[in-house]
Parts: structure tokens; sequence; C-alpha cells
């Protein structure tokens, strides 16, 4: 807060061309990143956005996009939320290898994701043979589409849950210790509630990327409608042939994953107020 | 790929194509996801060119279609007009279709063109 204060005071003496300077920065940047967003929706017609939402390719594309984010997010935090609650409050050794490991993930092209999973859990991967034992088939399931999905989104959660956790007063969970509470009780009634408003940028994060996740996903799970085929690769196989269909769907996407964090963004907001009221 | 392989189902009887149909597990976008879904046992076998097998160097194994069902897959190669290099262009079409690249086609499992 004092910074803010102080930056607002000397505001006045600052040299003019600065305010320019980050005028334009911000200028270029919403022109870069809205244009291809931009050119999308002016390429299709409000009919085409509607009849593409009448194909049965496009809604079962929905249809399992949206089903296997949601089971991919729920498994990232029920699994991520306790191991990010150890990675932000435990030190141990070997734990910034630990950290580095954790968010490879996200520096790994998606093709690397593919190829990495389909030699662990292809049949033919370190694990094949156990995973056919066990009945357990991935490659061209749409369980596969999940377990690409837990890859590739989870460091994006786990970042943002192990900050929130980072950031939480200490004495609160002190506190709590103190006046009896055990860990498991005191992570679940004091840290969470503190960490939420972290968590849930989290899973908009991550619920993003799965959204998208598109490279990884071919090479694993493969295409097929109705059981791998989610809605990115349902857009790249009509590029090929029907380009004004692609831009359709395309939209169809544009408005899920906006909608999706806008919602998460009034709903942190609202947290974050009702937070600072209490 | 697909198209071909559309053409192909379309040919056999009803029966047929809907006992293929049923065991389709997946529509890859290009044939290089054919072959890598194949070469890591996520299949059993797929619609493919026959160079794209040659190129697999015996991990994969050719099942020629019926000379039938073969649907025609030619390629076509032009010079067009007002190219700033109309020797050399024309130069590397005959080398393609009568030289050494006719040569290289051929054992990379491609066939003579169809008018020769």
């Amino acid at each position: 807060m004092d910074t803010i204060v102080s930056y607002r005071a000397r505001r006045g003496s600052r040299a003019p061309w600065f305010a320019v300077v980050l005028g334009v920065s911000i200028a270029l940047v919403l022109a870069f990143l809205v244009l291809p967003v931009l050119a999308i929706f002016v390429n299709t017609s409000p009919a085409q956005l509607v009849a593409s939402l009448g194909e049965s390719e496009s809604t079962e594309a929905l249809k399992l996009s949206l089903e296997t984010t949601m089971i991919a997010i729920a498994i990232i935090v029920i699994v991520g939320t306790p191991a990010a609650f150890l990675l932000a409050t435990k030190s141990f050794p070997g734990r910034s290898m630990v950290l580095t490991l954790v968010e490879l993930p996200l520096v790994l092209p998606p093709a690397v994701a593919g190829i990495g999973l389909l030699a662990a859990l292809g049949p033919h991967g370190l694990l094949g043979i156990a995973l056919r034992d066990a009945h357990i088939q991935l490659v061209l399931q749409t369980a596969g589409v999940v377990v690409v999905l837990v890859f590739v989104a989870s460091p994006f959660y786990l970042r943002q849950a192990q900050t929130a956790f980072e950031s939480i007063d200490r004495s609160y969970m002190d506190a709590s210790r103190t006046l009896g509470a055990g860990q498991a009780q005191t992570f679940v009634r004091v840290a969470i509630p503190l960490a939420r408003t972290g968590m849930i940028a989290g899973v908009a994060l991550a619920w993003g990327r799965a959204l998208g996740e598109f490279g990884a996903t071919l090479m694993f799970a493969g295409s097929f409608q109705g059981i791998t085929q989610t809605v990115p690769l349902a857009i790249y196989d009509r590029f090929a042939t029907d380009f004004p269909s692609a831009l359709a769907l395309s939209a169809v996407l544009v408005i899920v994953s906006a909608s999706l964090l806008l919602a998460v963004r009034l709903i942190s907001g609202a947290e974050a107020l009702s937070g600072a009221m209490r | 790929m697909g198209a071909y392989t559309q053409t192909v189902l379309g040919e056999l009887g009803a029966s047929q194509r809907t006992a293929v149909l049923a065991n389709v597990k997946d529509r890859e976008p290009d044939v290089t996801g054919i072959v890598g879904k194949l070469t890591e046992g996520a299949v059993d076998a797929g619609f493919m060119y026959i160079t794209d097998v040659a190129a697999t160097g015996g991990r994969l194994k050719a099942i020629p279609l019926p000379a039938g069902l073969e649907p025609q897959v030619a390629y076509g190669v032009a010079v067009v007009k007002g190219t700033a290099h109309p020797g050399q262009a024309r130069a590397f079409v005959q080398g393609l279709l009568h030289g050494d690249g006719r040569a290289d086609l051929l054992a990379a499992g491609f066939r003579p063109p169809p008018s020769s």
C-alpha cells in the first residue's frame, strides 16, 4: 500500500514520456492478443455459430471436452491440494528438485508430453504390461484424454495453490495448532479457506490449459468422435475440409473459455471482497 | 487418407463395411499419427500409403488391398505459368519423371505415373 501511495504522491513529477511508453505498450499487447480472436468472430456469422452447434460432431466434442476437463480438474484438485500444501509449508531435502520436477510439464512441448505418455502408459510402454494385466486401457480411450489433461494442466494448479498456501500468515496456522487442532484439521479448516482465492485462480488456469489441449491428446488418445475427439481436435479435423465450420467451432471454444475465465474472475473477486470485509 | 479409406469402404458390401467401421478406434488427421499408433501397439491395423510402410524400415507390414478395391491415388507435378525459372522448373519435372528422381520415387515405393 505504501508504494502505491508514494507513487501517486510523486506522480506529477514523473516524465510524461514514460506514461506514453506504458500506453503504447498496453495498446500493442492488446492489439496483438485480440486480433486473432477478433478475426474468428468477424469471419463467423451468428447463423454459422448456431449451425455449428447443431452438428453432432460439434456437440459431442463440446460435451467430451467439458466432461474430460471437469474430471481432470477434480483429480488435480483432490490429489494436488495436499501436495501443494506440503511444498508450501514443509522444507525437506530435495525440495527444490521436487519443485522443478512438478513444474516440468509447463515447459514440455505437447509433442514431448504425448510421446512420453505413450512410452510410459502405451501398450509397449514402461507400464504397458502392468496396465494390460489390470485391464486398464488408456490409449485411444476417453480415460486416456483425462490422463493427458491431468499431466499437462496440473502444474498450473499446483503452482497457484502452492503460492496461495505460502502467502498465508503462519501465525493463523500456529494459532490453530496451539488451540489444539491437528495438522489435518488445520489444513482443512484454516489453510484451505485462507488459500481459496489462489486455489480458484489455479483451477481457472488449469481448466483453460486443459480445454485447449491438442497435441498430446492427439498423440496419446487419438481422435475419434464421441470418444477422444475434444473440441480442439474437432477444429483441426475440420481445418482440412471445411474452414468456415472450423472457425465457427473455434468461436464456440473462445466463448466457453472466456466465460470460464470471467466466471472464475467474478467468483474470486467476490471471495476477495468478502474476505476483506470479514 | 480418410477420403481414400471412405472410397475403399464404399466399395465393400454393407455388412463388411459395418464390420470394419465397428472396429475403428481412431481417425488420425494425418498418416504420421497412424504410423505412430501402429508402431506403439495402440491399434492392430490402419489404412495408409505403401510408401509410409516402406519408410518404417520393416517395423510395419503392408497388406495390399484387393485390386478391385484399390483407389486411384496419383500425384501431379507441373510448372507454374510465369515462373521466374522455367528452365530449372522443367528440368526438375523431367528429373522426377525420368531421371534420378524417378529412381528414388520407385525405390521409396511409388509406382510409375499412370500415363507413362
